[in-house]
Parts: structure tokens; sequence; C-alpha cells
């Protein structure tokens, strides 16, 4: 007879392990739950990482997926970001070896989920900005927005990740040419749908010092310092991709409730 | 809650689900894809509860675990509670979580007396945190174990009686498990006490590729087969109607199909109602 905590254990092994097949077990049963458990897993990690799936196949996905998952169980029910590990797994997957970017462009899929599920914010209007004093704007100071999510790669990764990235149309090797560089991304959800924003150096310079909590004046000369391309008009699209979350001004004077920084019925999801 | 018929939501349906106007309608889903600290899984099911009813049903809490549910789990679940207050919140009679590990799946055990106490802790430790009793449903078994104590329907109706605790019962998986694990039906339905049943599960399931109609596996991947029709109205002719879902997580077709699934299901709630008029006022 079978106590409740060794049946258990017992089959939890089973699960984990294909060899390990407890006495009395029937195989064909067995294999329902070894089956639905591995297949639970990599569904998720497909949806997670659709950018991989992509670029590598369906086949060679759920081959590498298949290994991950023995070594990484989830360690909680809530699947939403599952696979934080997976990007360091495929930097160290030999098969992987060959495709230098994938570890990196499954990293900004991560990044995505992150940024898809984090908690619901206001972004900051720049209308608001418009309205400060130069001296003041260059004291105020911009945190990055909740859903907001930066990173800098050695390599093209924000362009190879928006060519693959479901439901692009798969790209073909006629319809483009990749200028081999470094290139930053900033991923952020102002308005329901998560938006991509391909980020130069020095604008990865800037939103990294504004996350650090620098005065805007600081990170724009973070930004310089960090970089050569510096190029004021590129803000723009920054504020325009809502990185910043809603803030009041800093030694306000103002009485008005209404402040310009935090725009009305702009409530993201 | 009248009993009428509900759809699992997905995602993709959420502008039909959203803008349905059939009468009765109420959506459910699992509760663990939701607990996210924001986003828009969470602002369709806060549009949705805005319209219609809505009912959680777990799949992460693992009461047939050896272990307590775990209190990050009942905390997340809740706040899920307190923010959409469902018109049910259900689990399964099953495992899912060992050593600290998930696995996502609904995992069989031998019901013993010990598993018993266990189980009916694990139960009251849910309702106590949650402040509510919950439904416990049923799962498609795949496994023939040594050392059952007890039927699965005296262990559900001793979970009643000990937890105060209801019950879900899930048409088709009461098929597939007596499929394959060889008993009656009809038998395990009928001895199911009535006055439990909460909730009714109906989904479609496959023959195994390998082993055919011997092993049928629970997808719900396809449409309610007919037997598992036939066992539903003579379900809901002897305990009388109740809430019905129809699930469907695999192949999932048009939000118009479901809908022809579930206006049998509604049909079959009518009929029942217009025929033990007693049996509908009481529900």
């Amino acid at each position: 007879m079978h106590e409740f905590a060794d049946f258990q254990r017992d089959l939890a092994q089973a699960l984990r392990d294909p060899d390990h097949s407890p006495a009395g077990l029937n195989l064909a049963g067995l294999s329902v739950y070894r089956n639905t458990v591995a297949k639970g897993l990599i569904d998720v990690l497909r949806a997670n990482f659709p950018t991989v799936e992509r670029i590598v196949g369906e086949e060679w996905f759920a081959a590498c997926a298949s290994v991950f998952i023995r070594a990484n169980a989830p360690k909680s029910p809530v699947l939403a970001t599952y696979g934080d590990a997976f990007p360091g797994f495929l930097r160290s997957f030999e098969p992987a070896a060959e495709i230098s970017y994938l570890a990196d462009v499954a990293q900004v899929d991560a990044l995505w989920s992150e940024a898809h599920f984090a908690a619901d914010g206001l972004s900051l209007d720049p209308i608001g900005l418009q309205a400060l004093a130069l001296d003041r704007l260059l004291e105020f100071s911009l945190p990055l927005h909740t859903s907001a999510r930066i990173a800098w790669f050695p390599s093209p990764i924000a362009t190879l990740w928006r060519l693959n990235r479901p439901p692009a149309a798969t790209p073909t090797a006629g319809d483009f040419q990749i200028d081999w560089r470094p290139e930053g991304i900033a991923l952020s959800r102002p308005h329901g749908a998560v938006v991509a924003t391909t980020l130069s150096a020095w604008q990865f310079a800037f939103l990294e010092a504004c996350r650090e909590g620098l005065t805007f004046g600081d990170a724009m000369s973070a930004g310089m310092d960090g970089a050569d391309d510096f190029n004021p008009d590129s803000l723009g699209a920054l504020f325009a991709a809502g990185l910043f979350a809603a803030v009041e001004p800093p030694c306000s004077t103002s009485t008005d409730e209404h402040s310009p920084f935090i725009p009305s019925g702009r409530q993201t999801q | 809650m009248p009993p009428t018929v509900g759809l699992g939501f997905k995602p993709q349906h959420f502008e039909d689900a959203a803008n349905c106007t059939a009468a009765g309608q109420w959506y459910e889903v699992h509760p663990e894809n939701y607990m996210v600290p924001g986003g828009p899984r969470l602002a369709m099911l806060t549009a949705l509860r805005d319209r219609f009813p809505v009912s959680l049903h777990g799949v992460g809490l693992s009461l047939a675990g050896d272990a307590s549910p775990s209190p990050d789990h009942l905390a997340r679940l809740k706040a899920l509670v307190d923010r959409f207050d469902p018109f049910v919140v259900s689990e399964h009679l099953a495992w899912s979580v060992a050593d600290g590990a998930y696995f996502p799946d609904l995992l069989p055990f031998p019901r013993t007396r010990q598993a018993l106490t266990r189980i009916a802790d694990n139960i009251d430790q849910t309702q106590t945190a949650l402040g509510r009793t919950i439904l416990i449903e049923n799962p498609s078994l795949y496994l023939r174990l040594d050392g059952h104590d007890f039927p699965e329907t005296d262990f559900l109706a001793e979970l009643v009686r000990m937890t105060g605790c209801g019950l879900l019962v899930d048409v088709n998986n009461v098929y597939v498990s007596a499929r394959n694990m060889g008993f009656d039906a009809q038998a395990w339905l009928d001895a199911i006490p009535a006055g439990a049943v909460g909730e009714i599960h109906l989904a479609g399931h496959v023959a195994d590729a390998r082993m055919g109609e011997r092993l049928l596996i629970d997808t719900h991947g396809a449409e309610i087969a007919e037997p598992v029709w036939r066992l539903y109205e003579q379900f809901v002719r002897r305990i009388g109607p109740r809430p019905t879902l129809i699930e469907r997580d695999e192949h999932v077709p048009t939000f118009k199909r479901l809908m022809q699934e579930r206006m049998r299901a509604a049909d079959v709630l009518g009929r029942v109602a217009s025929s033990q008029p007693q049996a509908a006022l009481h529900a």
C-alpha cells in the first residue's frame, strides 16, 4: 500500500525522469501525465518566446524546450512569465551556439512579457514638460513607467527581434539588409499594447540614467557622455513610447489639482 | 445564481464575449492566468465582470497534495476573489505541486483515509483563507492505482460532509475516467449527493493516438461527445438544473460555434426545468 507522501514523491520523480517508472503503474497511463506536463510547459514557453520559435522553427524549439523544462520546473502555478531562465539556458545550450543572437532575442521576448504584465500606471504627458522653464526642467527627475524595460546589446537585436516577432510576416533574405552594430531596445505599455522602440546609444544611456533617478539635466549629460550620436530630437520618441511615469513636478508651487504632468483619462492597461 | 450555461473565456473571443447578449451568460477563467500585476488580461476580465457573472476555476492549489496550500498562492487567489466577486470558486481533487515544483496537470493519488484527512484539512484551510466555500471537481483519471480505501464518489461525499464544500461534477471527466478505469459512468453519477452539486462541466475528449478507444484523453480540444450529452441530461433530470460550463482549451473554434454548444446545454436545462418545476424552483 502506498503512503500518501511516498506515492506523490514517486510519481513526481516519474514525471521528471523518463527512465523512472514506479512499480505497478501502467506505462500508457503514466505517459498521459508525462505528455500533459511536458506539453503544458512547452506551450507556455512557445507563448512566452514566440520570436525564438519563429527563428529556430517549431521542431527545434520543442526539442530545445523539452531539455529546458527538465532542469527548470516552474516553482509556481502562475506561468505568465515562466521561462525567465530560458535566455540564460540558450546562452550555454550548445546546439544554439551557431545562432549567436538567439539568447539576446529570447531576452527581449522575456522583457516583452514583463512589460505586458507590469502594473498599470499613467504615462507622463510631455505637454506638461513644455510648460516648464528650462532650469526647472533640468532639475526634474523622470522615473520610468512601471511597464518600461530597457536593454542594450552588442548586436542589432532590436532590428532582428522586430523583424521576427510574430505577427510580423516571416522575413526573407532579400527583404532587408541589417547594419551589424550595437543596438538597444525599450519596451513599454502606454495604452494596453506593448510598444517596442529601438534605442541609440545615447537614448539607452539617457533612459538608464532616468531609471537610476538622475535629474533630466544629468541624464542628458549621461546620454551625451556615453555616446557620440546625441540627438535631442529623438527624445520625443521616448516620450511618445510612454516610457516615463506621470509624476508631480518638484518644488511645485502650483495648487492646481490638475497637474499638466498627470494626464486625465490615460490609464494604461 | 440561476442555473444557466456559461463559457470558459478565451482571450481571442474577447469582443464577442463582451458583447454577448444571450440570457444568463457567464464566464469562467483559471485564476492563475490573472495573477499578474496588471495589463490587458486583467483589463479584459474587469470589462467582462462589469457585465457578466464570473467563476474562478483554480488549477494550482494542489489540494490533494501532501502539503498545505501555498500561503502565497492563497493570498493571490483571495485578492482575485475580492476584486472580481465570483459566484463560484472551484478547484480539483488532484495535486500539482511536489517539493516546490509545479506540474501543469491534475495528478492522481490513492484515496486512502490518510489522504482524506489531509485533503479535508487543505480544503478547510482554503475555505478559511477565502472566507467562503469552494466546489471540488472530479479530474479525469488515467492510472489504475492500488490502495484505494474509498470509491471516488464516497471520497467526494466525505469531503463534502467534513468541510462543507460543494462539488463541481465534470461529466466528461466521469465518462473519460469510467472508460479508462473500467467503472460505470451512470452509476458514478447516481452515487453523487444531489444537494452538494454546485456546477457541472462539459467538454470534449479524444482517443489516445496509440491505444485508441481503450484510453481516452480529456483534451478540452473537441466537441462534447454524444454519450456525455446523454449522461448530462440524465444527471440534471435527477439533481435539477445547475450552472453548466462549456470548456474548450485546444482547437478553440469560433465563439459562435461555442455558443451553439452552449445553446444545446441550455435546451437541456430548459427541458428539465419545465418538466421538474419543483427542481427549477429549488435551484
